[in-house]
């Protein structure tokens, strides 16, 4: 028996507020908002936003990021609450993102003349800016958000750092695409999915010590 | 189960002593029979422990819409796979496959020199370091434990360590003797 154990855990109990984890989807999602706020205000909107709004380029490019982030962070709350599932919600919008990428980047391969062309829409300039952007606010968004959810208990940290780091990249390239002129598929693809895996592998590695129960 | 736990663990978010402390006791005697059939007879009472501890600190992940065993066993479940892993780590640390015979029998007795310099030192550092650097518990989980605040674990580690070193030193100094 562990009475001696009970009685001071007793006398430390305070009352808590169950977590909702809608609300803190909604609360990390306003925090990613806001740090793509504060990105777009230091590098500034494209210069061609006028024109850009009337096609469609902007919104997938910044949809198909939304769609990941969001699912992914979803998925992040749900995971958080022991003896929950992760539901179908979170997995399903990431999916949905996922293909509508994977998608896209086969069309461009398909349709392109040669491989030369492929390579320099692959090479296009701009792309370590590309890439220090999202991977920049991906950054301080997953280091944000290893504080917020840090009050969840995660039995699977890799995991949940994993899906932190992915929704923070994503959420990051979402909200860059409204600086970014470049619409070639295959360099949206490479120079934004880029750093949102490294920051996935980031968060899989910090998880652990990070999230721990 | 008699007792209502999701109505008990409801009452315990709203700050209820009684019906905590009611819980707290009755899921005692579950969790020594849950880890009876998982875990070998000398971490049953640490894995109980470990357990109640993390269902104190993480009371508010519990959501009263929902039923309350699922809750408790992934909690369980997860702290008796953090106690096989840490097994494991130690194992794979103790004794690995291409040490020869004499350096595993040196890990031992490091392994023993370590109990011993702990032995010489007050008994809250001591626990501090135990805890915290060998049992790989939290600062926070291994105050709650210890029953020592969250800075004192830190400065008893932090103390503990620098006498540890010292007491190293003053050993390693000594002129070896045939």
């Amino acid at each position: 028996m562990n009475q001696q154990l009970i009685d001071n855990l007793t006398n430390d109990l305070k009352p808590v507020c169950p977590l909702c984890p809608y609300a803190c989807f909604i609360r990390l999602l306003a925090v990613a908002a806001l740090g793509g706020v504060a990105l777009l205000f230091i590098i500034g909107l494209r210069p061609d936003l006028d024109e850009s709004l009337y096609t469609m380029t902007p919104y997938i490019k910044s949809g198909i990021f939304v769609l990941i982030g969001a699912g992914a962070l979803f998925t992040l709350c749900r995971l958080g609450l022991p003896g929950r599932t992760t539901g179908w919600f979170g997995p399903s919008l990431m999916t949905a993102g996922l293909s509508a990428l994977i998608a896209f980047t086969l069309g461009a391969i398909a349709i392109a003349p040669n491989a030369d062309t492929l390579w320099d829409s692959f090479m296009t300039s701009g792309k370590s800016f590309c890439f220090t952007s999202v991977f920049g606010l991906g950054t301080v968004l997953m280091l944000s958000g290893f504080l917020l959810v840090r009050r969840f208990a995660y039995t699977r940290p890799a995991l949940a750092g994993w899906l932190l780091g992915t929704a923070s990249g994503s959420l990051g390239a979402a909200a860059y695409a409204w600086h970014c002129t470049v619409g070639q598929t295959l360099y949206v693809a490479a120079w934004y999915s880029i750093p949102v895996l490294i920051l996935g592998l980031l968060g899989f590695l910090l998880g652990p010590r990070l999230l721990r129960m | 189960m008699n007792l209502d736990w999701r109505a008990l663990m409801q009452a315990a978010q709203s700050g209820d002593r009684q019906a905590y402390n009611t819980l707290l006791t009755s899921l005692d005697g579950w969790l020594h029979a849950y880890f009876s059939a998982l875990a070998r007879p000398g971490d049953i009472d640490d894995l109980v422990q470990e357990t109640l501890i993390a269902i104190h600190t993480k009371r508010h992940t519990f959501d009263p819409r929902y039923p309350f065993m699922p809750w408790l066993k992934t909690i369980a479940r997860h702290k008796w796979i953090d106690r096989v892993r840490g097994l494991v780590r130690r194992a794979e640390v103790e004794i690995p496959d291409h040490l020869s015979l004499n350096a595993a029998v040196d890990a031992v007795t490091a392994k023993q020199d370590v109990g011993k310099l702990l032995a010489s030192l007050p008994d809250k550092q001591a626990d501090a370091i135990r805890l915290v650097r060998i049992d790989g518990l939290s600062v926070e989980e291994a105050a709650q434990k210890s029953g020592q605040s969250v800075a004192a674990v830190k400065v008893n580690i932090h103390r503990g360590l620098k006498r540890l070193m010292s007491a190293v030193q003053e050993q390693d100094d000594e002129p070896a003797v045939d």
